[in-house]
Protein backbone atom coordinates (compact mmCIF):
# COMPACT_ATOMS: atom_id res chain seq x y z
CA UNK A 1 0.00 0.00 0.00
CA UNK A 2 1.56 3.39 -1.08
CA UNK A 3 1.71 6.19 1.75
CA UNK A 4 0.11 9.28 0.99
CA UNK A 5 2.22 12.71 0.62
CA UNK A 6 2.80 15.00 3.22
CA UNK A 7 1.79 18.16 1.49
CA UNK A 8 1.21 20.06 4.91
CA UNK A 9 4.30 21.93 4.86
CA UNK A 10 3.87 23.51 1.04
CA UNK A 11 0.37 24.80 2.08
CA UNK A 12 1.54 26.51 5.25
CA UNK A 13 4.56 28.39 3.09
CA UNK A 14 1.84 29.22 0.54
CA UNK A 15 -0.18 30.89 3.44
CA UNK A 16 3.23 33.11 4.55
CA UNK A 17 3.41 34.18 0.60
CA UNK A 18 -0.03 35.21 0.66
CA UNK A 19 -0.14 37.36 3.38
CA UNK A 20 2.84 39.04 2.83
CA UNK A 21 1.12 39.39 -0.70
CA UNK A 22 -1.80 40.95 0.85
CA UNK A 23 -0.13 43.63 3.41
CA UNK A 24 2.53 44.45 0.59
CA UNK A 25 -0.71 45.60 -1.49
CA UNK A 26 -2.94 47.30 1.71
CA UNK A 27 0.47 49.11 1.94
CA UNK A 28 0.89 50.53 -1.43
CA UNK A 29 -3.22 51.51 -1.67
CA UNK A 30 -2.81 53.55 1.89
CA UNK A 31 0.44 55.60 0.08
CA UNK A 32 -1.86 56.17 -3.05
CA UNK A 33 -4.67 57.42 -0.93
CA UNK A 34 -2.29 59.28 1.22
CA UNK A 35 -0.14 60.79 -1.80
CA UNK A 36 -3.88 62.28 -3.52
CA UNK A 37 -4.95 63.73 0.01
CA UNK A 38 -1.58 65.23 -0.02
CA UNK A 39 -1.88 66.23 -3.87
CA UNK A 40 -5.34 68.33 -2.98
CA UNK A 41 -4.19 69.65 0.63
CA UNK A 42 -1.32 71.53 -1.69
CA UNK A 43 -3.25 72.33 -3.95
CA UNK A 44 -6.18 74.42 -1.40
CA UNK A 45 -2.76 75.45 0.61
CA UNK A 46 -1.37 77.03 -2.55
CA UNK A 47 -4.68 78.84 -3.29
CA UNK A 48 -5.06 80.41 0.34
CA UNK A 49 -1.25 81.81 -0.30
CA UNK A 50 -1.55 83.06 -4.09
CA UNK A 51 -4.75 85.25 -2.03
CA UNK A 52 -2.71 86.23 0.70
CA UNK A 53 -0.01 86.97 -1.58
CA UNK A 54 -2.30 89.01 -3.28
CA UNK A 55 -3.49 91.50 -0.39
CA UNK A 56 0.23 91.45 0.97
CA UNK A 57 0.68 93.39 -3.21
CA UNK A 58 -3.06 95.31 -2.75
CA UNK A 59 -1.14 96.90 0.76
CA UNK A 60 1.73 97.80 -0.35
CA UNK A 61 0.46 99.61 -3.52
CA UNK A 62 -2.32 101.66 -1.85
CA UNK A 63 0.76 102.60 0.96
CA UNK A 64 3.69 103.18 -1.14
CA UNK A 65 4.49 107.06 -0.55
CA UNK A 66 5.33 107.93 -3.74
CA UNK A 67 1.51 108.03 -4.95
CA UNK A 68 0.19 109.90 -1.74
CA UNK A 69 -1.08 112.98 -1.98
CA UNK A 70 0.51 115.41 0.58
CA UNK A 71 -0.95 118.39 2.47
CA UNK A 72 1.96 121.24 3.40
CA UNK A 73 4.51 118.27 3.04
CA UNK A 74 2.24 115.91 5.63
CA UNK A 75 1.27 112.87 3.08
CA UNK A 76 -1.94 111.75 3.89
CA UNK A 77 -3.07 108.35 4.15
CA UNK A 78 -6.09 107.51 2.20
CA UNK A 79 -5.51 109.81 -0.92
CA UNK A 80 -3.01 109.46 -4.29
CA UNK A 81 -1.94 112.44 -5.89
CA UNK A 82 -3.11 112.70 -9.50
CA UNK A 83 0.01 113.92 -10.90
CA UNK A 84 1.89 111.30 -9.12
CA UNK A 85 -0.06 108.95 -10.54
CA UNK A 86 0.43 110.37 -13.80
CA UNK A 87 4.26 110.13 -13.16
CA UNK A 88 5.12 106.83 -11.52
CA UNK A 89 3.20 105.44 -14.51
CA UNK A 90 5.87 107.30 -16.81
CA UNK A 91 8.62 106.54 -14.90
CA UNK A 92 8.02 103.10 -14.55
CA UNK A 93 7.01 102.60 -18.25
CA UNK A 94 10.30 104.24 -19.68
CA UNK A 95 12.40 102.25 -16.56
CA UNK A 96 14.05 105.49 -15.39
CA UNK A 97 16.27 104.87 -12.61
CA UNK A 98 16.26 100.78 -13.53
CA UNK A 99 11.90 101.38 -11.51
CA UNK A 100 10.73 98.20 -13.45
CA UNK A 101 13.06 95.36 -11.94
CA UNK A 102 12.45 97.60 -8.57
CA UNK A 103 8.82 97.30 -8.94
CA UNK A 104 9.05 93.84 -10.34
CA UNK A 105 10.68 93.05 -6.89
CA UNK A 106 8.18 94.73 -4.75
CA UNK A 107 4.99 94.07 -6.91
CA UNK A 108 5.49 90.94 -8.79
CA UNK A 109 3.46 89.43 -10.87
CA UNK A 110 0.43 91.71 -11.05
CA UNK A 111 -1.07 94.38 -13.04
CA UNK A 112 -2.10 97.40 -11.19
CA UNK A 113 -4.84 100.36 -12.31
CA UNK A 114 -6.36 103.05 -10.98
CA UNK A 115 -10.09 103.82 -12.04
CA UNK A 116 -10.97 107.39 -11.39
CA UNK A 117 -14.27 108.92 -11.92
CA UNK A 118 -14.10 112.86 -13.69
CA UNK A 119 -17.72 113.84 -13.47
CA UNK A 120 -16.41 117.16 -15.63
CA UNK A 121 -14.61 115.84 -17.90
CA UNK A 122 -14.67 113.72 -21.07
CA UNK A 123 -14.47 110.79 -20.91
CA UNK A 124 -15.72 110.37 -17.43
CA UNK A 125 -13.79 107.66 -16.46
CA UNK A 126 -9.97 107.90 -16.78
CA UNK A 127 -7.93 104.65 -16.17
CA UNK A 128 -4.63 104.71 -15.66
CA UNK A 129 -2.04 101.33 -15.65
CA UNK A 130 0.35 102.46 -12.74
CA UNK A 131 2.00 99.11 -13.04
CA UNK A 132 2.00 95.85 -15.38
CA UNK A 133 3.88 92.41 -15.52
CA UNK A 134 5.27 91.69 -19.00
CA UNK A 135 4.60 88.16 -18.93
CA UNK A 136 0.36 88.52 -19.18
CA UNK A 137 -0.64 86.04 -20.63
CA UNK A 138 -4.71 84.60 -21.28
CA UNK A 139 -3.94 81.49 -20.16
CA UNK A 140 -2.86 82.65 -16.22
CA UNK A 141 -4.97 82.32 -13.40
CA UNK A 142 -5.51 86.02 -11.81
CA UNK A 143 -6.69 87.13 -8.34
CA UNK A 144 -8.24 90.52 -7.91
CA UNK A 145 -8.88 92.82 -4.84
CA UNK A 146 -10.15 96.16 -5.13
CA UNK A 147 -9.41 99.54 -2.92
CA UNK A 148 -11.48 102.47 -2.89
CA UNK A 149 -9.86 105.95 -2.70
CA UNK A 150 -9.72 109.16 -3.13
CA UNK A 151 -7.41 111.05 -6.23
CA UNK A 152 -6.72 114.30 -5.82
CA UNK A 153 -5.69 116.78 -8.61
CA UNK A 154 -3.79 119.10 -7.04
CA UNK A 155 -3.88 121.64 -9.79
CA UNK A 156 -7.35 121.61 -10.07
CA UNK A 157 -7.80 121.94 -6.46
CA UNK A 158 -10.40 118.69 -7.47
CA UNK A 159 -11.21 115.03 -5.87
CA UNK A 160 -11.76 112.49 -7.83
CA UNK A 161 -13.58 109.01 -6.57
CA UNK A 162 -11.56 106.33 -7.52
CA UNK A 163 -10.75 102.27 -7.28
CA UNK A 164 -7.28 100.72 -7.38
CA UNK A 165 -7.11 97.48 -8.93
CA UNK A 166 -4.60 94.84 -8.20
CA UNK A 167 -4.74 91.79 -10.09
CA UNK A 168 -1.91 89.28 -9.04
CA UNK A 169 -1.31 86.73 -11.55
CA UNK A 170 -0.31 83.10 -11.19
CA UNK B 1 16.19 7.15 8.81
CA UNK B 2 14.95 10.01 10.49
CA UNK B 3 12.94 12.36 7.78
CA UNK B 4 14.50 16.14 7.91
CA UNK B 5 12.23 17.38 5.26
CA UNK B 6 9.87 19.34 8.19
CA UNK B 7 12.97 20.83 9.64
CA UNK B 8 14.31 22.41 7.20
CA UNK B 9 11.07 23.33 5.53
CA UNK B 10 10.50 25.31 9.22
CA UNK B 11 14.07 26.78 9.02
CA UNK B 12 13.30 28.43 5.14
CA UNK B 13 9.78 29.25 7.12
CA UNK B 14 11.73 31.95 9.40
CA UNK B 15 14.49 32.92 7.64
CA UNK B 16 11.50 34.10 4.45
CA UNK B 17 9.40 36.08 7.20
CA UNK B 18 12.87 37.62 8.47
CA UNK B 19 13.52 38.81 4.90
CA UNK B 20 10.01 40.33 3.95
CA UNK B 21 9.92 41.80 7.62
CA UNK B 22 13.41 43.65 6.61
CA UNK B 23 12.51 44.49 3.31
CA UNK B 24 9.09 46.26 4.67
CA UNK B 25 10.95 47.67 7.72
CA UNK B 26 13.53 49.34 5.12
CA UNK B 27 10.87 50.49 3.25
CA UNK B 28 9.18 52.41 6.08
CA UNK B 29 12.61 53.91 7.32
CA UNK B 30 13.01 55.18 3.81
CA UNK B 31 9.45 57.03 3.14
CA UNK B 32 9.58 58.55 6.84
CA UNK B 33 13.30 59.93 5.86
CA UNK B 34 11.85 61.48 2.79
CA UNK B 35 8.60 62.99 4.74
CA UNK B 36 10.88 64.55 7.38
CA UNK B 37 13.36 66.45 4.87
CA UNK B 38 10.19 67.55 2.77
CA UNK B 39 8.63 69.15 6.23
CA UNK B 40 11.84 70.42 6.49
CA UNK B 41 11.64 72.13 3.32
CA UNK B 42 7.86 73.52 4.08
CA UNK B 43 8.76 74.65 7.45
CA UNK B 44 11.73 76.64 5.97
CA UNK B 45 9.45 78.31 3.02
CA UNK B 46 6.27 79.14 5.60
CA UNK B 47 8.70 80.72 8.06
CA UNK B 48 10.37 82.29 4.69
CA UNK B 49 7.02 83.62 3.52
CA UNK B 50 5.25 84.72 7.01
CA UNK B 51 8.86 86.53 7.71
CA UNK B 52 8.42 88.09 4.00
CA UNK B 53 4.68 89.66 4.69
CA UNK B 54 6.47 90.52 8.05
CA UNK B 55 9.01 92.38 6.54
CA UNK B 56 6.48 94.04 3.86
CA UNK B 57 3.83 95.18 6.71
CA UNK B 58 5.84 96.39 9.19
CA UNK B 59 7.28 98.64 6.60
CA UNK B 60 4.45 100.12 5.84
CA UNK B 61 4.17 101.72 9.43
CA UNK B 62 6.38 104.04 9.40
CA UNK B 63 7.59 105.55 12.66
CA UNK B 64 6.22 102.38 14.13
CA UNK B 65 8.11 99.93 17.23
CA UNK B 66 7.60 96.10 17.77
CA UNK B 67 8.85 93.49 18.64
CA UNK B 68 8.01 89.43 18.37
CA UNK B 69 9.05 85.94 19.01
CA UNK B 70 11.31 84.33 16.32
CA UNK B 71 12.23 81.18 17.34
CA UNK B 72 14.24 79.92 13.86
CA UNK B 73 17.70 82.06 14.04
CA UNK B 74 18.05 84.51 10.78
CA UNK B 75 21.35 84.77 8.92
CA UNK B 76 22.00 87.87 6.97
CA UNK B 77 24.27 87.99 4.33
CA UNK B 78 25.20 90.80 1.68
CA UNK B 79 27.33 88.82 -1.30
CA UNK B 80 27.29 88.98 -4.82
CA UNK B 81 23.83 87.98 -5.42
CA UNK B 82 22.66 90.60 -3.13
CA UNK B 83 20.92 91.11 0.60
CA UNK B 84 20.09 87.60 1.56
CA UNK B 85 19.04 85.96 4.38
CA UNK B 86 18.38 81.78 5.38
CA UNK B 87 17.38 79.98 8.32
CA UNK B 88 20.16 78.90 10.45
CA UNK B 89 20.92 75.29 9.09
CA UNK B 90 18.90 76.14 6.27
CA UNK B 91 19.97 76.01 2.53
CA UNK B 92 17.39 78.33 1.09
CA UNK B 93 18.06 81.98 0.18
CA UNK B 94 15.70 84.41 0.65
CA UNK B 95 16.41 87.60 -0.81
CA UNK B 96 15.30 90.88 0.12
CA UNK B 97 15.41 92.90 -3.22
CA UNK B 98 13.44 95.94 -1.83
CA UNK B 99 13.68 96.34 1.65
CA UNK B 100 15.35 98.10 3.21
CA UNK B 101 16.67 96.73 6.32
CA UNK B 102 19.80 97.08 8.54
CA UNK B 103 20.09 94.31 10.60
CA UNK B 104 23.29 92.60 12.51
CA UNK B 105 24.56 89.11 11.04
CA UNK B 106 22.30 86.90 13.33
CA UNK B 107 18.57 87.64 14.59
CA UNK B 108 16.41 85.70 16.05
CA UNK B 109 16.17 82.87 18.94
CA UNK B 110 13.83 84.71 20.95
CA UNK B 111 12.30 88.40 21.09
CA UNK B 112 13.48 90.62 17.73
CA UNK B 113 12.78 94.49 17.91
CA UNK B 114 11.84 96.24 14.76
CA UNK B 115 11.58 100.00 14.33
CA UNK B 116 10.34 101.91 11.13
CA UNK B 117 11.26 105.32 10.07
CA UNK B 118 11.18 107.33 7.08
CA UNK B 119 13.77 108.49 4.87
CA UNK B 120 13.12 111.57 3.64
CA UNK B 121 14.97 114.02 1.00
CA UNK B 122 13.06 116.17 2.39
CA UNK B 123 10.42 113.85 0.75
CA UNK B 124 9.24 110.13 2.06
CA UNK B 125 11.53 108.64 -0.35
CA UNK B 126 11.65 105.27 1.41
CA UNK B 127 10.70 103.33 4.59
CA UNK B 128 13.58 102.10 6.42
CA UNK B 129 13.35 99.31 8.96
CA UNK B 130 15.77 98.56 11.73
CA UNK B 131 15.46 94.87 12.58
CA UNK B 132 17.69 93.37 15.50
CA UNK B 133 16.89 91.62 18.89
CA UNK B 134 17.55 91.48 22.39
CA UNK B 135 20.83 89.16 21.93
CA UNK B 136 22.46 92.05 20.21
CA UNK B 137 23.05 95.10 23.30
CA UNK B 138 24.16 98.32 22.26
CA UNK B 139 26.28 100.12 24.28
CA UNK B 140 26.51 104.50 24.04
CA UNK B 141 29.50 106.28 25.27
CA UNK B 142 27.80 108.84 27.55
CA UNK B 143 30.15 111.62 26.43
CA UNK B 144 29.72 110.94 22.63
CA UNK B 145 26.54 109.44 21.63
CA UNK B 146 24.20 110.40 24.66
CA UNK B 147 21.40 111.72 22.39
CA UNK B 148 21.52 109.06 19.76
CA UNK B 149 21.09 106.79 23.02
CA UNK B 150 17.85 108.72 24.08
CA UNK B 151 16.47 108.29 20.43
CA UNK B 152 16.65 104.65 20.10
CA UNK B 153 13.64 102.81 21.23
CA UNK B 154 13.50 101.56 24.88
CA UNK B 155 13.03 97.74 23.45
CA UNK B 156 16.25 97.58 21.96
CA UNK B 157 18.85 96.33 24.46
CA UNK B 158 20.79 99.58 25.35
CA UNK B 159 23.06 100.64 27.76
CA UNK B 160 24.67 104.05 28.34
CA UNK B 161 28.32 104.17 29.78
CA UNK B 162 30.86 106.47 30.75
CA UNK B 163 33.68 106.47 28.70
CA UNK B 164 36.20 105.29 31.42
CA UNK B 165 34.06 102.46 32.87
CA UNK B 166 34.02 101.21 28.36
CA UNK B 167 37.57 99.11 29.11
CA UNK B 168 35.51 97.87 32.38
CA UNK B 169 32.64 96.19 30.21
CA UNK B 170 32.93 92.18 30.08
CA UNK B 171 30.67 89.59 28.49
CA UNK B 172 27.74 89.47 29.61
CA UNK B 173 26.07 86.71 27.47
CA UNK B 174 25.06 88.90 24.34
CA UNK B 175 25.41 87.15 20.95
CA UNK B 176 26.81 90.41 19.24
CA UNK B 177 28.25 94.02 21.30
CA UNK B 178 28.22 97.24 19.11
CA UNK B 179 29.99 100.38 21.18
CA UNK B 180 29.06 103.68 19.70
CA UNK B 181 31.59 105.97 20.63
CA UNK B 182 33.52 109.29 19.10
CA UNK B 183 36.73 108.20 20.46
CA UNK B 184 39.22 104.74 20.65
CA UNK B 185 38.34 102.42 23.09
CA UNK B 186 40.27 99.67 24.40
CA UNK B 187 38.20 96.56 25.56
CA UNK B 188 38.06 93.61 27.80
CA UNK B 189 39.53 90.63 26.65
CA UNK B 190 36.11 88.72 26.99
CA UNK B 191 34.00 91.46 24.87
CA UNK B 192 36.49 91.54 21.58
CA UNK B 193 35.72 88.56 19.37
CA UNK B 194 31.75 89.64 19.98
CA UNK B 195 32.30 93.51 19.50
CA UNK B 196 32.17 96.21 16.93
CA UNK B 197 33.60 99.93 17.73
CA UNK B 198 31.23 101.93 15.65
CA UNK B 199 33.43 105.17 15.69
CA UNK B 200 31.85 109.04 14.60
CA UNK B 201 34.79 110.10 13.16
CA UNK B 202 33.41 113.26 11.76
CA UNK B 203 29.61 114.61 10.33
CA UNK B 204 29.07 112.11 7.65
CA UNK B 205 31.75 109.43 8.42
CA UNK B 206 31.45 105.98 10.36
CA UNK B 207 34.62 103.66 11.45
CA UNK B 208 33.28 100.23 11.45
CA UNK B 209 36.29 98.29 14.00
CA UNK B 210 35.97 94.74 14.86
CA UNK B 211 38.82 92.05 14.50
CA UNK B 212 38.73 91.42 11.10
CA UNK B 213 39.77 95.16 11.00
CA UNK B 214 38.56 98.89 10.34
CA UNK B 215 36.08 99.94 7.58
CA UNK B 216 35.56 103.77 7.24
CA UNK B 217 32.07 104.07 5.32
CA UNK B 218 29.46 107.52 4.94
CA UNK B 219 26.31 108.36 6.33
CA UNK B 220 23.82 110.86 4.64
CA UNK B 221 21.91 111.76 8.42
CA UNK B 222 20.77 110.46 11.27
CA UNK B 223 18.29 107.38 9.93
CA UNK B 224 22.04 106.27 7.88
CA UNK B 225 23.91 106.42 11.20
CA UNK B 226 21.23 104.70 13.01
CA UNK B 227 21.11 101.84 10.39
CA UNK B 228 25.21 101.86 10.74
CA UNK B 229 24.55 101.39 14.75
CA UNK B 230 22.23 98.68 14.08
CA UNK B 231 23.91 96.39 11.97
CA UNK B 232 27.21 96.67 13.40
CA UNK B 233 28.46 95.63 10.03
CA UNK B 234 29.82 97.66 6.91
CA UNK B 235 29.55 94.77 4.59
CA UNK B 236 25.66 95.04 6.09
CA UNK B 237 25.81 98.68 6.11
CA UNK B 238 26.39 98.90 2.26
CA UNK B 239 23.75 96.50 1.05
CA UNK B 240 21.04 98.35 2.91
CA UNK B 241 22.60 102.09 1.91
CA UNK B 242 22.72 101.11 -1.99
CA UNK B 243 18.77 99.55 -2.04
CA UNK B 244 17.78 102.73 0.08
CA UNK B 245 19.70 105.20 -2.22
CA UNK B 246 17.98 103.25 -5.16
CA UNK B 247 15.00 103.70 -3.59
CA UNK B 248 15.27 107.63 -2.98
CA UNK B 249 16.94 107.91 -7.18
CA UNK B 250 13.47 106.55 -7.95
CA UNK B 251 10.92 108.50 -5.84
CA UNK B 252 12.66 111.57 -6.87
CA UNK B 253 12.55 111.05 -10.01
CA UNK B 254 8.99 110.44 -9.65
CA UNK B 255 8.86 114.01 -7.74
CA UNK B 256 10.47 115.33 -10.71
CA UNK B 257 8.35 114.44 -13.33
CA UNK B 258 5.51 116.14 -11.35
CA UNK B 259 6.88 119.05 -10.76
CA UNK B 260 7.38 119.17 -14.69
CA UNK B 261 4.14 118.76 -14.73
CA UNK B 262 3.21 121.44 -12.10
CA UNK B 263 5.58 124.02 -13.75
CA UNK B 264 3.43 123.75 -17.42
CA UNK B 265 -0.14 123.91 -16.22
CA UNK B 266 0.54 126.84 -13.01
CA UNK B 267 -0.65 130.20 -13.31
CA UNK B 268 1.24 133.57 -13.26
CA UNK B 269 1.07 133.89 -9.20
CA UNK B 270 2.68 130.86 -8.66
CA UNK B 271 5.19 130.52 -11.55
CA UNK B 272 7.64 132.76 -9.66
CA UNK B 273 8.73 129.43 -7.98
CA UNK B 274 9.41 127.76 -11.25
CA UNK B 275 11.02 130.58 -12.43
CA UNK B 276 14.39 129.82 -13.88
CA UNK B 277 13.91 125.93 -13.22
CA UNK B 278 15.12 125.94 -9.47
CA UNK B 279 12.57 123.40 -8.52
CA UNK B 280 13.75 120.76 -11.51
CA UNK B 281 17.15 121.81 -10.81
CA UNK B 282 16.86 120.89 -7.14
CA UNK B 283 15.15 117.58 -7.77
CA UNK B 284 17.94 116.61 -10.25
CA UNK B 285 20.58 117.33 -8.05
CA UNK B 286 18.88 114.86 -5.18
CA UNK B 287 18.99 112.53 -7.73
CA UNK B 288 22.56 113.22 -8.93
CA UNK B 289 23.76 112.99 -4.94
CA UNK B 290 21.49 109.69 -4.14
CA UNK B 291 24.65 107.45 -4.36
CA UNK B 292 26.40 104.98 -2.87
CA UNK B 293 29.05 105.29 -1.83
CA UNK B 294 28.90 108.79 -2.46
CA UNK B 295 31.46 110.83 -4.79
CA UNK B 296 32.93 112.77 -1.73
CA UNK B 297 30.32 112.69 0.62
CA UNK B 298 26.66 113.67 1.32
CA UNK B 299 27.01 117.37 2.14
CA UNK B 300 25.68 118.13 -1.13
CA UNK B 301 22.81 116.09 -0.73
CA UNK B 302 22.19 118.12 2.78
CA UNK B 303 22.19 121.07 1.47
CA UNK B 304 20.27 120.72 -1.62
CA UNK B 305 17.70 118.64 0.48
CA UNK B 306 18.09 121.87 2.42
CA UNK B 307 17.30 124.22 0.36
CA UNK B 308 14.28 122.57 -1.46
CA UNK B 309 12.19 122.22 1.75
CA UNK B 310 12.60 125.91 2.20
CA UNK B 311 11.64 126.53 -1.32
CA UNK B 312 8.60 124.06 -0.75
CA UNK B 313 7.52 126.07 2.36
CA UNK B 314 7.80 129.16 0.41
CA UNK B 315 5.36 127.08 -1.88
CA UNK B 316 2.79 126.27 0.87
CA UNK B 317 2.92 129.88 2.78
CA UNK B 318 1.72 131.16 -0.81
CA UNK B 319 -1.12 128.69 -1.02
CA UNK B 320 0.57 127.27 -4.32
CA UNK B 321 0.75 123.56 -5.39
CA UNK B 322 3.73 122.40 -3.67
CA UNK B 323 7.09 119.73 -4.76
CA UNK B 324 5.89 117.33 -2.20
Amino acid sequence: MKKPKNKKAQVQSGETIIVIIIVTIMIIIGLVIASKTKTRNATEESTALNEIDTMKIALIASSLNELKCSEYSAMVKTCMDYHRILSFRDTVLEDKQSSKNYYYSLLGDSEIKIKMIMPDQEPSVQVVTLYKYDNISANKSSSSVFIPLIVFNTMEKENYFSVLEVRKYS
Amino acid sequence: MKNHKAQIEVSFHWIFILIAGAAILAFFLIITKHEKESADINIEGAVGERLEALFSTIQQMPDSINNETLRPELEFRCEADGHTYTLKGGERRFNLYSQVIFSPETVGDGRIITWTKIYSTPFPAAQILYLSDEKTQYIFVKEDAENLYKILPELYEKKLVPAEEVQMQTDQGFRKYVIITKNDVVLDSSMTKKTTIVKITSEGEINFKNLEGTATRKYSNQETLFGAIITGNPELYDCAMEKLMLVSRITSEINLERTEHLEDDTDDRCYRFYAHGIPVEYLQSIIGNSTYPPASDYAPLNQVVTSLSILNRDMARANCPTIY
